[in-house]
């Protein structure tokens, strides 16, 4: 196996072929900031997910990684070639799959193929394979000399996929590629995805804001939120951040010396009272007390027998269960989806 | 190789895109075939000198009654110039004539000179002065003509003859004039067959024996070119060839908008291929585009009405791709500027219009002919007219294809600087 070069990350574990690095990266629209300073690193074979919603930097951290355009600051080594000094290198050795379908409607599943084969310089018997192969693969060999514009956007999608994998990459950018896609297409992607991974050993970047995506097919996940990695682990470690779960307690007003008696509760980790920023509108009238609980169950009990005992009015309850959604509630004070 | 490839899927995408196929190389066949054959072979737009009643300025520096009578006689047979008022002489873009701050004489002389050194008419007629005074007391007078000695002499010769017949009109009269003045007293007693005979006499046509009341000078003056006036195909055919070669603005347009909006020019982006490859494939497609438009019109041109193509197929070939290289070229900058392509259609057929595609610019007025030189087309016609109706070659069309060619440059450099990569 070949060791390329590699910076220290502190999150490393295991020694073992990075085969992405960035440090420091970040991409400035005028005084905005898209990507503020992401460091992370990807290992061979490995299923690498980029978890946040919406305008959280997803896309332009992947836009910047396949040489869309250049970031601002930081640097990047891909299979330990910087891209922006040897782009076509490490282009070869990469696909991506972007975000929005990205195929010329009126030419057949088989002639959009054909030509970004040709772009990756593929040619006569080669090529044909490929083309066959990678229709297989996302099993659109039916439907291959049909105009896409035709197609389902489920089989859109999956020639979309296609378009990525023609030249055999090592290494595959898959930019929410479940958007709007119907069930039987999704649980197909899902499978060439886990396929490709497992089958060929390609490593994958995967990007979503669907969190069961995430917990199914990654083996680390970045969670991110305006420009920035907020958490990243594997999925177990994650939710694990959050103990037993969460718990929002609604009270009429913030009381110090309830927090305090709540915090000695033996099944609560920590008690906080939200700010009032992190507060969803319609929680705005009330306060919120926040518990993260070793056990959210035996907690709530015991948290509601200290209420009752004190005669304090409690005017909403809300547990979350332990996932990534809760995780990044518990972390952004937003949902995931917002 | 990979050029190639771009080239090729822009082809076969043109080819399944039936509403750029029609616009680019249906529609200029549906506007070359009808116009031709209504209007049919010869000056069917009338632009020839020989179709229209010829201009004829005159400068009138006598103002006597004799030269009034002279004018009179000229136009009958031709349309006469004179008395440039400072609004005219505006529209001929020649304010720099101090002498036409007023209607004057002297305007007229500056009017004239100036329009045969522009080639825009082939003779002018000057009275001198006293032409009046000695042409009542029998004294030898000399008008002048001045012409224009590229221009067609046999139209110049039919000039000077019909000016020579009005002489012998002028003499005539003024002898009937003299006679029926000392007849009068008789006229009361004159039968009148014999007068329907004098009558008859005096309204026939000049006798080409006939002495003139004067004699006619003729001044060639210096630097002329020859521009011959092209017939109904040689003006409809490359006329609406270049018209529609500039359609490949729209084209371009439209198809590097489609690119970003459907994602693949993000995905090529993401692939090795050269950034500068994408805009050369494009540009690359146009040209082959826009040669193939040119080809099968030309070639449907030549094959059903006879349109003869000059014999400098080099000079034709280098006019054509500097013609589409700026068409090109131009597509590549207006695909820039975000939502040109819905609103193109408008200025490409005022620019073809003013570029004299769809009909001469020799039938413009002066103002317009002027500024008809700001469009590309006005050049690649004027080019092609040159290779097609007036023998020229490669050479002689240099200034056309330099033209065209800076055209390119200059869309081109636009074109690179603000394309912008990054959008999609």
């Amino acid at each position: 196996m070949v060791i390329y070069p590699t910076w220290n990350i502190p999150w490393r574990t295991t020694v073992s072929a990075l085969i992405l690095e960035t440090k420091d990266l970040a991409k400035m629209y005028g005084d905005f900031a898209a990507v503020r300073g992401i460091t992370f690193s990807i290992e061979e074979g490995e299923i690498f997910g980029l978890l946040g919603p919406n305008g959280a930097g997803k896309s332009t951290t992947i836009a910047m990684l396949t040489g869309l355009f250049p970031p601002s600051k930081g640097s990047i080594r891909i299979f330990g070639i910087d891209p922006l000094v040897e782009p076509d290198r490490v282009k070869k050795l990469i696909g991506v799959v972007p975000q929005d379908l990205a195929l010329y409607p009126t030419l057949s599943g088989r002639e959009n193929l054909r030509f970004f084969g040709e772009m990756y310089g593929l040619s006569g018997k080669d090529l044909r394979g490929r083309v066959e192969m990678s229709l297989e693969y996302v099993a659109m060999t039916e439907r291959a000399n049909d105009p896409v514009k035709t197609y389902s956007g489920g089989m859109k999608r999956r020639i979309n996929l296609a378009a990525a994998l023609i030249h055999n990459p090592r290494l595959l950018f898959l930019d929410e590629p479940t958007v709007g896609v119907d069930p039987q297409s999704r649980n197909h992607i899902f499978e060439v995805v886990e396929l490709l991974n497992k089958a060929s050993g390609v490593s994958i970047i995967y990007t979503t804001h669907y969190m069961e995506e995430a917990e199914r097919l990654c083996r680390r996940i970045a969670i991110i939120d305006r420009g920035q990695i907020i958490a990243l682990d594997t999925p177990h470690n994650l939710i694990n951040m959050l103990g037993g779960g969460i718990i929002h307690l609604g009270l009429s007003q913030e009381n110090e010396a309830l927090r305090k008696e709540v915090m000695e509760i033996q099944e609560v980790k920590n008690a906080m009272y939200l700010a009032t920023e992190n507060i969803d509108d319609k929680l705005k009238s009330k306060t919120i007390l926040k518990i993260e609980a070793h056990h959210a169950n035996e907690a709530l009990i015991a948290i509601l027998n200290l209420l009752n005992q004190r005669g304090e009015p409690v005017l909403s309850i809300e547990t979350l269960e332990p996932n990534l959604e809760s995780l990044f509630l518990h972390l952004t004070g937003k949902a995931l989806r917002q | 190789m990979k050029l190639f490839y771009l080239l090729r899927n822009d082809l076969l995408l043109l080819l399944r895109d039936r509403p750029h196929l029609v616009e680019l190389f249906l529609l200029p066949l549906a506007f070359i075939l009808p116009v031709s054959f209504a209007l049919g072979k010869g000056d069917g737009y009338g632009v020839s000198a020989g179709n229209r009643k010829e201009r004829l300025p005159v400068v009138n520096f006598d103002q006597g009654e004799r030269a009034d009578e002279l004018i009179r006689l000229l136009n009958e047979s031709f349309f006469i110039e004179r008395n440039f008022s400072a609004e005219t002489v505006k529209s001929f873009n020649f304010t720099d004539l101090t002498a036409c701050n007023q209607v004057s004489v002297a305007c007229d002389h500056a009017v004239v000179q100036r329009m045969l050194e522009r080639s825009w008419r082939n003779t002018a007629l000057v009275i001198p002065e006293g032409f009046s005074a000695s042409l009542d007391t029998g004294k030898e007078t000399t008008v002048t003509v001045l012409y224009n000695p590229v221009a067609d002499v046999a139209a110049r010769e039919m000039v000077s003859g019909v000016i020579r017949g009005a002489g012998i009109r002028l003499t005539l009269d003024q002898i009937v004039e003299k006679g029926w003045g000392q007849m009068s007293d008789l006229s009361s007693f004159t039968p009148p067959d014999v007068k329907k005979s004098i009558d008859e006499q005096t309204s026939q046509p000049a006798d080409p024996g006939q002495k003139p009341a004067f004699s006619l000078k003729s001044i060639r003056p210096q630097n002329y070119t020859r521009l011959d006036t092209p017939d109904t195909y040689q003006q409809t055919v490359p006329g609406y060839t270049v018209m529609f070669v500039f359609f490949i603005i729209s084209y371009l347009s439209a198809v590097i908008r489609d690119e970003k909006r459907n994602g693949t020019y993000r995905r090529l982006l993401t692939m090795p291929v050269k950034r500068a490859w994408l805009l050369g494939g494009k540009l690359l497609g146009a040209l082959v585009i826009g040669l193939a438009q040119v080809a099968i019109m030309f070639t449907i041109g030549a094959l059903v009405f006879g349109l003869d193509l000059g014999s400098d197929w080099l000079g034709l070939a280098m006019l054509t791709m500097s013609l589409v290289a700026a068409a090109a070229s131009m597509g590549l900058a207006t695909s820039t500027i975000k939502g040109a392509d819905g609103v193109l259609t408008a200025p490409l057929i005022i620019s073809a219009l003013l570029g004299g595609c769809m009909f001469p610019v020799d039938i413009m007025p002066a103002f317009l002919r002027n500024i008809s030189y700001i469009v590309p087309h006005r050049w690649a016609l004027l080019g092609y007219q040159n290779l097609l109706v007036r023998g020229q070659g490669l050479w002689d069309v240099l200034p056309q294809i330099g033209v065209l060619l800076g055209f390119a440059a200059v869309f081109f450099a636009i074109a690179v600087w603000r394309f912008d990569y990054e959008e999609a």
